[in-house]
């Protein structure tokens, strides 16, 4: 399964301090990524807009104050923002059940077959622990690198690269089963 | 069963935001960031860009790479030594070794599938290898390419640092840095792996660096120049070149231990014994020198020999400072101190401690911890006279953060750590990093060598050297916006006859924010600007001052070159001349999504007065961090003269959910006036610019 990080511009970064527009595109290569990893975390439309805007909020005053330092790495920087906002969320609520899908009559017969799947993901998912399940939704949702998971998380690339793999290889081990 | 990786595929890569919601975000940041931009950072410089990615070796192996049939006899043949001679390579920096430097031959150039890379400098030194690289076409925004060498004998290396900027229409510049190569190496093949799906691979043959490339640094054997030592830390210029049109000088911060870093952006003001200020431009190049932000390469002029110089180091923050702000990582030596939080914590719980910490010169004394939240203990440390700010750090898994708290007023420091849930049994809390500050000034002193010959004199006046513009004028389809520029552009216009002098002062309100200290609860600003005769903006002089009259930041303007005298800072800020336009309502008056309202209502001067309202509402409450109460929209409201046009007052506000403003900044207008000519201290200062 490939994921691709973002490189960003570096110069962009410098501009995004001066002009709305820089943070703009900033803020537009990274939309996805942080509200899709704030979404797996939280399971809630509505919540996930509202700690990605305090994400992007907190980034932008961040840079602006120099809290975020040019030799530093931007998506690990980026994606700490995040993991605090949900961290200061989880001590308000719990994390509602994931269930997301939209289903329309027209594409009914694939939609049911793709949500047997994503159940069966779901509960493998949950088997794993919330550490696990943390270095997915950083490499997969949000598209870090293993090296930005690395600074993130202040574990060597090696060691998050491996982590990565065998939970992979489980979840492959427990799916094939199913198929057997 | 699908296959499992389209299934995490399809999990992990949905949903995307709603399309409204990220368009609501993105206005809103941006009417965030124009907040922030209020208190005005005159000289919009070139800041260091020291960001770069460390290349990681993969088990993939190249398949692709070429030999080279390069002329080899014929280029040693041509080489003559430069015995030991230093100086500076133009786009790359001082070389230590003239002689032992190569550089590339003629340009290589490779295309493929659209994409074309062009590798148009390349420099080999004693200490390392560095190329500098265009690459145009159907890039993608996302990168997976590797850079490498491949000598003549199979030994292939991955870079070790690389720099990338990307223009808007997705073309690039690169530059990759490598150890040296094998001494004498004169052939090379550089491979980008995997760049856009394709791999490419460039032979580059290189030569002897001639004299005439170089800019010649000063003898080896000059006395040092090198300020005073203060906490370990020092300044000193280490390379200066002199060339008929300029001098180049490289400067370096040093600490006296290892793992010390400068907290901001520093920068060195070069002024003269007449208080005149001169340029220092900084040309730092990308790539080949260190990213940790101790070395800068500045270009300023020549001079004549006789002048008496100084170099003082500023950091560019907000206010004058002569320390040095640091931070030393003490992560690696283990000090630290066993807690045990116990059970049934509660907020509130505090624990007293009596611990003294000795990190290297400086000290700290631990008194207290308590738990500010049901994850989150505060440490509180009694400093020493130079430490001001402390990190901590645990090993324990339930970690989640850390962060450096704010000074109290008794001026203990405080820091805090949070976890996932607070450990029942004993934690071991280290001191990770120190920050602190090494007092100031420092300076140097210098009397600089006359430049060769051709020395070209240095003037203090210059003349707008580009196209002048209109100044912009926001276009809205909205007729109350319109009618209201329109009035606005009445007070305008007359300013704009020429040749004289525009003063404005007003004084701007700031709301401050938790843990703001920027911009400053008020200030006064004063701006002179010099109208020529075809009515665009020549010179001006831009002066903020705190309540009890002092500087917080001066800068000076001539046609496109500025000097912040705060901050050091100095160069071209690629402004075209303009047109004085006092014009306050923003950009977001004209947006889609904004609500315009007018009402007539006197100022509080009696003047008669319209109040412009525009705002802009969102699909939900937004929290900002730090802030107790949430916000559904934000806006600005300007007050005009109604019979003149000038702008009199100018406010932004959020909207908040019980239906009230809460006003962020205020911004009053003192005085607009046109005069003939300014106070002769305003000519002083323009006076004591040296422009390059």
């Amino acid at each position: 399964m490939a994921t691709k990080p973002i490189v960003i511009d570096t110069k962009l970064i410098e501009k995004a301090r001066r002009t709305p527009k820089a943070f703009a595109a900033i803020y537009w290569q990274y939309l996805n990524p942080v509200y899709r990893y704030v979404y797996r975390r939280l399971g809630n439309v509505h919540e996930a807009e509202d700690i990605t805007s305090q994400v992007f909020v907190e980034a932008l005053e961040g840079l602006i104050d120099g809290r975020y330092h040019e030799d530093g790495c931007f998506s690990a920087w980026l994606f700490t923002i995040a993991a605090h906002k949900l961290v200061d969320f989880y001590r308000l609520r719990q994390p509602m059940q994931l269930d997301d899908n939209h289903i329309t009559e027209e594409n009914l017969p694939a939609v049911v077959e793709a949500n047997e799947d994503r159940r069966h993901l779901t509960k493998l998912l949950a088997e794993l622990e919330e550490e696990k399940q943390e270095l997915l939704r950083l490499r997969f949702s949000a598209g870090l690198s293993f090296a930005e998971i690395a600074a993130l998380d202040g574990r060597n690339e090696a060691s998050v690269k491996m982590a990565v793999y065998r939970c992979i290889d489980w979840l492959r081990e427990h799916w094939e089963a199913r198929d057997g | 069963m699908a296959e499992l990786n389209q299934v995490l595929t399809d999990f992990y890569k949905s949903p995307e935001p709603n399309p409204d919601f990220a368009s609501l975000l993105e206005k809103k940041l941006a009417a965030r960031h124009n907040e922030l931009l209020q208190f005005p950072q005159k000289v919009s410089l070139r800041q260091e860009k020291k960001v770069f990615w460390l290349n990681y070796p993969r088990s993939r192996s190249s398949a692709l790479w070429m030999s080279i049939v390069g002329a080899l006899v014929l280029l040693l043949a041509g080489a003559y030594t430069l015995a030991r001679l230093k100086g500076y390579l133009p786009g790359f920096g001082f070389v230590s070794d003239a002689g032992k430097t190569y550089v590339l031959s003629q340009p290589v150039e490779v295309s493929r599938n659209g994409i074309t890379i062009r590798v148009e400098k390349a420099v080999s030194e004693p200490t390392l290898f560095w190329v500098e690289l265009a690459i145009t076409g159907s890039l993608e925004e996302q990168d997976f390419s590797r850079a490498y060498t491949l000598l003549t004998n199979g030994e292939k290396t991955i870079s070790t640092m690389g720099y990338q900027n990307r223009s808007a229409d997705g073309d690039e510049q690169r530059t990759y840095s490598f150890p040296a190569l094998q001494n004498g190496s004169v052939q090379v093949t550089l491979i980008i792996e995997n760049l856009g799906g394709e791999d490419f691979s460039l032979p580059l043959v290189l030569r002897p660096l001639t004299r005439d490339e170089l800019v010649p640094a000063q003898p080896e054997n000059a006395t040092p120049l090198q300020s005073k030592v203060s906490d370990g830390a020092f300044l000193s210029i280490d390379q200066i070149a002199y060339a008929t049109d300029k001098t180049i000088l490289q400067a370096s911060l040093h600490f006296g231990a290892p793992n010390i870093w400068v907290m901001g952006q520093w920068q060195l003001q070069l002024t003269g014994s007449d208080g005149s200020i001169y340029p220092m431009v900084d040309i730092t190049p990308t790539a080949s020198y260190p990213a940790d932000n101790s070395v800068r390469i500045y270009e300023t002029n020549p001079f004549k020999g006789a002048e008496q110089l100084t170099f003082t180091l500023k950091m560019f923050t907000r206010q004058a400072e002569e320390d040095l702000p640091l931070m030393r990582d003490f992560s690696a030596d283990g000090i630290g101190f066993s807690f045990d939080p116990g059970t049934g914590l509660q907020a509130g719980k505090s624990w007293s401690f009596d611990q003294t910490f000795k990190l290297a010169d400086m000290s700290l004394h631990l008194i207290e911890a308590r738990l500010d939240s049901p994850t989150t203990i505060t440490f509180e440390f009694v400093p020493d006279g130079k430490v001001t700010g402390v990190m901590l750090y645990s090993p324990d898994p339930n970690l989640t953060a850390g962060a450096v708290g704010p000074q109290l007023p008794n001026g203990n420091l405080t820091a805090s750590l949070t976890f996932k849930t607070i450990p029942s049994q004993s934690l071991e809390i280290r001191l990770a990093n120190i920050y602190y500050t090494a007092r100031g000034p420092f300076q140097i002193s210098w009397q600089p060598q006359a430049a060769p010959i051709g020395l070209r004199e240095p003037t203090a006046t210059m003349e707008p050297t580009l196209t002048p513009r209109l100044t912009e004028t926001p276009v809205s389809s909205n007729s109350i916006v319109t009618e209201t520029r329109n009035l606005i552009q009445k007070f305008n216009e007359p300013l704009h006859h020429g040749p004289g002098w525009i003063h404005i002062q007003s004084e701007t309100t700031t709301r401050q924010a938790p843990g703001q200290t920027f911009p400053p609860a008020f200030f006064r600003n004063d701006q002179w600007l010099e109208i020529d005769s075809a009515g665009n903006v020549t010179r001006s002089v831009w002066l903020d001052q705190d309540a009890e009259g002092r500087i917080l930041q001066q800068s000076a303007t001539i046609g496109n070159y500025t000097v912040n005298f705060t901050s050091g800072q100095a160069g071209f800020n690629g402004n075209s001349p303009y047109q004085f336009n006092l014009d306050e309502m923003g950009q977001g008056f004209g947006q889609p999504g904004t609500e315009v309202f007018r009402q007539d209502e006197p100022c509080e001067d009696g003047r008669r007065c319209i109040e412009i309202i525009g705002q802009q509402t969102f699909s939900q409450p937004v929290t900002n961090p730090g802030e107790a109460q949430s916000f559904w929209g934000a806006g600005q409201q300007v007050w005009i003269d109604a019979e003149t046009g000038q702008t009199i007052e100018v406010q932004s506000f959020w909207l908040l959910e019980d239906g009230s403003k809460l006003i962020n900044y205020t911004k009053k207008y003192q005085v607009v006036e046109k005069v003939e000519s300014p106070p002769q201290e305003i000519l002083n200062v323009l006076k004591n610019v040296v422009v390059p």
